[in-house]
């Protein structure tokens, strides 16, 4: 809540480096305290106290610190930490990557005013999650089951469809047998503008808009404030799911950018780094983004992640995929060869995975044979691919009788169940019948995965 | 005759049975035409359900977009109409407040802010600017309270446009205090605008 | 004397604060005016580096720090079983309750519930004597467990017991015992205090040598563990550490669990709270929960709290420990836990090693895994109790050679190394054969030559050896494709891939293959065995290797992990004869276009 105590404003920068300003002569000033910057030419910027001593304080400024000056500049310290005002207009609304109006309405009438870096959700009021949610694509649905609640992030590459795919979970996202929609929480972090603007065109021509909320930092929007618009983001999440009830499917993108955001001003206060670079608390700082996906016993609402990074050249060992998959329940890889194939949505199932997805699937959920029915094409997929690499080498005909029904399955597994139309809505009887027929053309007794009664039950293939 | 009849007896199995081989081929074209036809028709029909299908998940769309859009323009236009209204709420309520000036609560009010503000700055010397009516009031606030505090004050002679309220600054300019009754009001607008904003709103609610 | 100080300096989970001079190193203080709990974790002069176990926003220099006299200890007493801490041991369901879904800051719990009674049988009467470790009577904590009483360590040798209540109902205020030496008498209550980063003291430690039977067939037959030993299982995201760690909370025959989540996912946390009190042991046949405790610091929680949380559940092992019970201690992940240590290392300024780490990372490494062991008690009735420690180990980019894996793999004895590819193809857990390894082999074999089988060490080393063969060949596979090889190798790729598929993969997910016992492990294991035998000598008396592959016994093979459950280990006599069957039809000839008959 806005205090009505007033902030002293102070003069006496000592130093600016980087996005940092470094305040002398301070007398009171809190750790985490929202600061107001004013310019010898009038405009305003915002920052946070980073460190705190006394006569000292470390501000690191949002918007960058281009223009500032040692002598002229005023900073403000507003006696709070950084609040977005939350209410339930926030609905169709866009702000900046600050959380400031930025479709030419006035400021929010707030219900009520959240700090930004929210707290832990303490683990004995979590909810565990278990609602399986319809996608339309067959490879999640099938294969790595999104939940209610759960954070799945899209591992893409840069040029890869990942916006496209994100934008069909947001427009198509169901949880079968309610009416239920889901309110859509989109956070641009540092993505150019014809991003930005796909994924609204794509809410508005299904009019989804009118239960979204849209925050936008660009690629030339300052990078420091890419820090809190994955938090202001998710503050609103977090109201819309545990106030207000609703169901929140939240998209961030990308947050590789803000990850350089943070290796900026870590390397700005010359801390000693971990991994190329990145703070050694990347994890943390990451976690605390990720981690404000869930529900809550005894509230209705629950807020579900789709954090969507760009790996650096491709490369899902480096630190910010890395340490994302730590973090999140899954991860769906986007394949650079099934994207040069054309094969849309381009997803390496065998670097995929869905942690939350037995708990979302099998009986009374979905069909008891669906869990089985993913590992096993995970099993035909990936004798697949061994035995496609073994062709390369020695040929056809240096292949058995069973090795070559697996390289055919294979195909057909990319081209009948994996490909589908970026509008093509799937329910999940007609994917789990796509996957018995990729499954029905190995012989009977490769389905080791899958309990004998389902095979008779659903097994199409000769013996 | 006979032999020339039983050329033509052959002659004429080999055209009837011609004939029927004709026929039967005509038959099997024919035959096969209207397959063509009836598939294609099939095909067309096919097609016509797709298109009419794909055209009536457009005009769904089309709608949703539409009705979605709408609505929302009418709320966003809700909200502008509304804000208008709030601050011209706040332009009225600045208003009374610049002319509650010589009422006796401005005084405690006054001497409250001056109390608070002083020790804040935590300089030993400080600099108290105020609006041009304010300063007589202030100095006699000041003058009744010295013995409490052994910050050494003085008054800028350059008054401040402000409703009321005051300024405290250090006396080396690094360090300022804000407590104008402005700055306050700003403080406190976005509590006041949903207090405003429920009043002009009256039992109707919130959108759906 | 308490020690008053104020803060000077604010830097995330770090505060420097002055006039401390009279604080202790490690000594659990008070900070600012909403009474953040801290510890001191390094004086200069008369400032104090304090780490701060909640989040320090909108902490200010000049804010009072108070010290507390004490180290950061936690309370041992019944009650602890069935919880959920944080780091510091602060009772989660207590916190939820003052702050709601999400943790607030400055909140004051107990760790048990002192009010509650419980039924103490004494086992010792006055005039005995008594001295650190000796039990005075024992309550039943759960169902499952009687917990113990015990005479804190700290207490003095041989003194005597000068009263002792009569049994009856007791909560952990009330004195149930008076000690009495040189005229000092002590009253003794059933709880005490111990500091966290202390390991207690036993009598003498004993070498391992029964296992720890996990019901996971990679670990107990060909990896497995001894009960007090040390284990580490390192892999890359999605490789099922934490699934791995629960199969091992879930199913290991100790008597008590203390599950560390430590800077790991909130949902985890949850999904042992939701599923635990639904399990069941299968040996003692009361739910999981009954003998199990949580320790959660999420990723998102204090990182500083994350430090302590190792410290907190390894003392709690301890205690149960010295009752005379197994405990199994699982810390998911100790990689977190160094990275908490480089957070606080970097905020301090100290010097780094590698990739940021402290120079004392490996010391503090080798500190925890040495707190694990098979010991006698202190104090009478002589007892032995075990701490078997078993920590998961996150490597950045999947990578080995990193500083958290490479310093723990000095401190350990087994080995499960999670292998990346061995994940992206499914096959879970994805525990590498060729790359782990375990120190307790030789040392369990007795036990199961004496308990399951005495074929049991025979056995796995000829499975062990189809794989090692296999590792071999499919080096040439991948160059000459598999056609090159000749039938006899063949069948040896066919049957590694059926051990990999019949044994080495295990669904925690499927009810029956979840948990597979001693027994049926040593059977399947042995049906693998025979059928790799038998299908040796078909191949020599002239029966083609393309006849043995179309045998309908080899996919039985494969489903009897999870088509036959614990109870119906017979089924397993059924398919050896099976087995049989269809060899001697394979042998005798014309054999391949009759229907073979299907056994359930």
């Amino acid at each position: 809540m806005p205090e009505t105590t007033a902030g002293i404003e102070y003069t006496k920068v000592a130093e600016i480096k980087g996005p940092l300003m470094v305040i002398d002569g301070i007398t009171k000033a809190s750790f985490d305290e929202l600061v107001e910057i004013e310019t010898s030419e009038g405009e305003r910027r915002l920052g946070k106290v980073l460190e705190v001593g006394f006569g000292k304080a470390v501000v690191q400024v949002f918007e960058g610190t281009t223009g500032l000056t040692i002598t002229g500049t005023k900073a403000k310290f507003l006696g709070k930490t950084m609040e977005m005002p939350v209410s339930q207009e926030l609905l169709g609304r866009v702000f900046d990557g600050l959380g400031r109006p930025n479709d030419g309405l006035p400021d929010p009438i707030a219900d009520k005013f959240l700090d930004v870096n929210g707290e832990p959700m303490n683990p004995e009021r979590r909810e565990y999650p278990t609602s399986f949610i319809q996608t339309g694509v067959s490879v999640i649905d099938g294969m790595l089951t999104l939940v209610r609640g759960q954070k799945l992030p899209i591992f893409s590459g840069s040029g890869m469809p990942h916006n496209i795919l994100a934008a069909q979970i947001a427009r198509q996202a169901a949880v079968v047998g309610t009416k239920e929609d889901f309110a859509v929480v989109f956070a641009a972090i540092g993505v150019q503008y014809s991003e930005a603007q796909y994924f609204k065109r794509s809410l508005e021509e299904s009019g989804a808009l009118r239960r979204s909320v849209l925050f936008l930092n660009l690629a030339d929007d300052p990078a420091i404030e890419r820090i809190i618009t994955p938090r202001v983001a998710l503050t609103v999440a977090e109201y819309l799911a545990y106030d207000l009830g609703m169901h929140v499917l939240a998209i961030l993108t990308d947050m590789t950018n803000y990850a350089e955001a943070l290796r900026e001003i870590s390397a700005a206060r010359e801390e000693v780094p971990g991994r190329k670079g990145y703070p050694g608390y990347l994890y943390t700082d990451l976690a605390n983004n990720y981690e404000r996906a869930g529900r809550i016993k005894g509230k209705d609402g629950s807020v579900t992640q789709v954090p969507i990074l760009s790996m650096p050249a491709d490369d899902i060992t480096h630190p910010i995929p890395d340490l994302t998959g730590y973090i999140t329940e899954g991860q769906i890889v986007l394949g650079r060869d099934l994207f040069r194939k054309g094969v849309y949505p381009p997803v390496n199932v065998l670097m995929s995975l869905s942690r939350l997805m037995k708990d979302g699937v099998g009986e009374g959920k979905t069909r008891s044979d669906h869990m089985e029915v993913g590992n096993q094409l995970y099993d035909l997929y990936s004798r697949a691919q061994e035995v496609r690499a073994l062709a390369e080498i020695v040929g056809r005909a240096g292949l058995t009788g069973t090795d070559l029904k697996y390289l055919d399955a294979g195909d057909m597994f990319e081209n009948y169940f994996l490909k589908q139309a970026a509008d093509e809505n799937r329910n999940l009887e007609e994917t789990l019948g796509r996957a018995w027929e990729v499954l029905s053309t190995l012989p009977e007794g490769e389905l080791t995965k899958i309990k004998d009664k389902h095979v008779k039950q659903y097994y199409k293939g000769s013996k | 005759m006979s032999s020339n009849s039983a050329l033509e007896r052959t002659i004429n199995k080999v055209l009837s049975k011609k004939e029927t081989e004709l026929i039967s081929q005509i038959d099997a074209a024919y035959q096969e035409s209207l397959k063509n036809i009836e598939d294609s028709k099939s095909k067309l029909e096919a097609e016509r359900t797709k298109i009419i299908e794909s055209a009536k998940k457009q005009a769904e769309n089309l709608k949703r977009q539409i009705v979605g859009s709408s609505r929302l323009n009418a709320r966003n236009k809700e909200l502008l109409m509304l804000e208008n209204d709030v601050n011209e709420a706040f332009e009225k309520a600045k208003a009374r407040l610049m002319s509650s000036g010589k009422e006796e609560s401005y005084k405690s009010l006054m001497t409250r802010i001056i109390e608070d503000s002083l020790p804040t700055v935590g300089s030993d010397e400080v600099v108290i600017e105020c609006n041009k009516n304010d300063s007589e009031l202030v100095k006699k606030i000041l003058a009744e309270s010295t013995k409490k505090s052994r910050i050494k004050t003085k008054i800028s002679d350059q008054p401040i446009n402000v409703i009321g309220g005051v300024r405290v600054k250090s006396a080396d300019n690094t360090m300022t205090f804000d407590n104008t009754l402005d700055s306050r009001i700003e403080r406190l607008k976005p509590l006041i605008r949903k207090n405003v904003a429920r009043m002009l709103r009256g039992t109707a609610g919130e959108e759906e | 004397m308490v020690v008053k100080g104020r803060i000077v300096w604010v830097s995330g989970p770090a505060v420097k604060a002055d006039g401390m001079s009279a604080a202790k190193m490690y000594e659990t203080v008070e900070v600012g005016d909403s009474k953040l709990i801290g510890e001191v974790i390094r004086l200069t002069g008369d400032i104090a580096f304090i780490q701060v176990y909640e989040s320090t926003s909108g902490l200010k220099p000049g804010e009072p720090v108070v010290g507390t006299g004490q180290p950061l200890s936690v309370l041992l007493g019944p009650g602890i079983i069935g919880r959920i801490y944080d780091g510091i041991q602060r009772p989660l369901d207590e916190i939820a309750q003052k702050s709601g879904a999400f943790i607030g800051r400055g909140i004051q719990t107990t760790p048990v519930d002192m009010k509650k009674k419980f039924h103490f049988v004494p086992s010792m009467k006055k005039g005995d004597v008594v001295g650190p470790g000796s039990i005075l009577g024992v309550v039943d904590e759960t169902q499952l467990l009687k917990h113990s009483i015990l005479v804190p360590p700290y207490h003095a040798k041989d003194a005597k017991l000068v009263d002792i209540v009569a049994e009856g109902d007791y909560d952990l205020e009330q004195v149930i015992a008076t000690s009495e030496k040189d005229g000092v008498k002590v009253p003794l209550k059933m709880y005490h205090k111990w500091p966290v980063r202390k390991p207690r003291p036993y009598a003498e430690r004993y070498d391992p040598t029964v296992p720890l039977v996990t019901g996971q067939r990679v670990i107990d037959t060909y990896f497995p563990i001894a009960k007090g030993g040390t284990g580490a299982i390192p892999g890359g995201f999605g490789t099922g550490k934490t699934v791995t760690m629960h199969q091992i909370a879930k199913w290991a025959d100790s008597k008590v669990v203390v599950y560390i989540g430590c800077g790991e996912r909130g949902n985890e946390m949850t999904e042992v709270l939701v599923e635990f009190p639904h399990l069941i042991d299968p040996r003692s046949g009361r739910p999981l929960m009954e003998r199990t405790v949580l320790v959660a610091n999420t990723s998102n929680m204090p990182v500083a709290a994350r430090e302590a949380s190792i410290y907190t559940g390894v003392t709690m092992a301890e205690y149960y420990r010295d009752m005379g019970f197994d405990v199994v201690l699982v810390a998911d992940s100790t990689s977190r836990w160094a990275e908490a240590l480089r957070e606080m290392s970097g905020r301090l300024e100290e010097m780094p090693a590698e990739e940021g780490y402290p120079s004392y990372l490996a010391s503090r490494l080798a500190e925890f895994y040495e707190r694990a062991g098979r010991v006698r008690a202190l104090g009478s009735p002589d007892r032995a109790g075990s701490v078997t420690l078993v920590g998961a180990v996150s490597p950045s980019g999947a990578d080995f050679t990193e500083p958290v894996t490479t310093h723990t793999i000095r401190f350990i004895k087994t080995f499960w190394a999670l292998d990346t590819r061995l994940a992206y193809s499914r096959h879970y857990p994805s525990i590498n054969w060729m790359q782990s390894y375990s120190g307790y082999l030789e040392d369990v074999s007795k036990w199961w030559k004496e308990n399951v089988s005495p074929e049991w060490y025979e056995l796995r080393s000829e499975s062990y050896h189809i794989l090692q063969r296999e590792d071999t060949l499919k080096e040439i596979v991948r160059l000459l494709g598999p056609e090159a090889l000749p039938d006899e190798e063949k069948l040896v790729l066919e049957v590694a891939r059926m051990i990999k598929i019949g044994i080495l993969q295990q669904n925690s997910f499927d009810k029956v293959d979840t948990y597979c016992g001693p027994e049926k492990q040593v059977k399947l294991v042995k049906l693998m065995v025979k059928f790799f035998k038998e299908a040796q000598k078909a191949l020599k008396s002239e029966v083609s290797l393309t006849e043995i592959r179309a045998m309908p016994i080899i996919t039985q093979l494969l489903k009897a992990k999870f088509e036959i459950p614990e109870e119906q280990l017979q089924k397993l006599q059924d398919l050896d004869k099976e087995l049989d069957e269809q060899f001697r039809k394979l042998s005798a000839g014309g054999s391949k276009t009759e229907e073979v008959k299907v056994v359930a």
